[in-house]
């Protein structure tokens, strides 16, 4: 059997999957999100499921849990209709330590900051979730140092934000420092619930980056990959964020 | 009349080498000493929040967790965010005062660069570094 791993986090696959057309979206223990793995991965865990998962609820099957819900994750993903009120797939956001759709902290979700250098991409997401709704308002930064001044000031006006979406590689201030100053600004004014950090970038998780990503708290990590398109890599984050929001 | 304090963001050799010297420097202000750029940033939000800012900050580069330049462009943001003033920063550092410092400095606005010798004892380093936080807030005093 193939061993697979997460591509957002390197963890070997654990929990569910779903398939479609050559994507496969994985929920893993680590990170509890997970994105298109390589085709080749996906015709070969789709073999595995189609031969056994008829007779099994998938403990056959290794590592790699049983099909629960079907997931597109194409650029088409702006057309999908609401989540399948069947599906018994634990929320995402439940694994991944987030705020679940159902609760009180979801609610408040009123801004959203979109950090990202890629001027293009950066647009594109931002336009994207305005589109979507999924938040009140979608705020973005060019990089990590205009990123904190926004956040301090959100603070200071007394608005939490819901969620930061922070790219690493960028000027001025990148974004593992940009997520240490944030950190830094809510410690000293005492907020004791962590916003939420999304890290999106082609950065490859190693060892030192997962300390990082546990020293920081609240923080999760999707891997661009080496897709250079920048309307698909927006439809992939909408994707993810929309999973981890119930949108 | 509200304590003034300086926020003073080195590494423990040379912060523990300068508590004598700055005491015995009588500069009428209250040291707050951290160890690293991310504690020095916590720090320096926390007298923010109670409107009382440092009349000056002193970083080093050492710090594994924000060092020098990127904990004042933090400190910068921080300050732009909240709407205040700059606060003056001393960046005594080993670096070379290069383009790039130069260039940061520029940047950042209000903010110093000193170099530490290294070949010096912590003792002479401290008392450099005593020195210069004198001068500047001679200067910040007005």
């Amino acid at each position: 059997m193939e061993t697979s791993y997460c591509p957002a986090c390197d963890q070997q696959v654990e929990q569910d999957l779903s398939l479609e057309g050559t994507y496969v979206l994985i929920g893993c223990g680590l990170c509890g999100l997970g994105l298109g793995i390589k085709p080749a991965t996906a015709d070969v865990i789709r073999r595995m499921t189609a031969s056994e998962s008829s007779e099994t609820d998938g403990s056959a099957l290794g590592r790699v849990g049983v099909v629960k819900r079907q997931v597109t994750l194409s650029p088409a993903v702006e057309k999908r209709g609401p989540p399948d009120p069947r599906s018994d797939d634990q929320p995402v956001t439940e694994r991944a330590g987030l705020p679940s759709s159902g609760s009180k902290e979801l609610r408040k979700m009123k801004r959203v900051f979109i950090v990202e250098d890629a001027n293009l991409l950066r647009q594109i997401v931002k336009d994207l979730l305005s589109e979507r709704n999924l938040f009140d308002e979608v705020i973005d930064c060019e990089d990590g140092e205009s990123f904190v001044e926004a956040y301090a000031k959100s603070l200071a006006d007394g608005i939490r934000p819901g969620l930061v979406v922070l790219d690493i590689n960028m000027p001025r201030l990148d974004g593992m420092d940009a997520a240490l100053a944030m950190r830094a600004i809510e410690t000293a004014m005492d907020i004791k619930r962590r916003t939420p950090i999304l890290f999106f970038s082609t950065r490859v998780s190693d060892d030192s980056f997962k300390a990082f990503l546990r020293e920081i708290g609240s923080a999760r990590y999707i891997r661009k990959g080496e897709d250079g398109d920048s309307e698909r890599l927006g439809s992939r984050l909408l994707a993810v964020l929309e999973r981890l929001i119930g949108g | 009349m509200s304590t003034q304090r300086i926020l003073i963001a080195v590494s423990k050799d040379i912060a523990d080498a300068a508590r004598p010297s700055l005491e015995s420097a009588g500069l009428g202000v209250e040291p707050v000493y951290v160890q690293d750029g991310v504690r020095g940033l916590t720090a320096f939000v926390k007298l923010l929040r109670v409107r009382q800012p440092p009349l000056l900050v002193v970083l080093d580069a050492s710090h594994d967790r924000l060092p020098s330049t990127r904990a004042a462009r933090a400190m910068r943001a921080v300050e732009r965010g909240f709407g205040i003033e700059a606060v003056p920063i001393l960046f005594y550092t080993t670096d070379a005062a290069d383009e790039s410092m130069k260039g940061s400095l520029a940047q950042l606005g209000r903010a110093v660069h000193l170099k530490r010798p290294e070949d010096a004892t912590l003792a002479e380093q401290s008392i450099r570094m005593t020195k210069a936080i004198a001068k500047l807030l001679q200067k910040v005093r007005g």
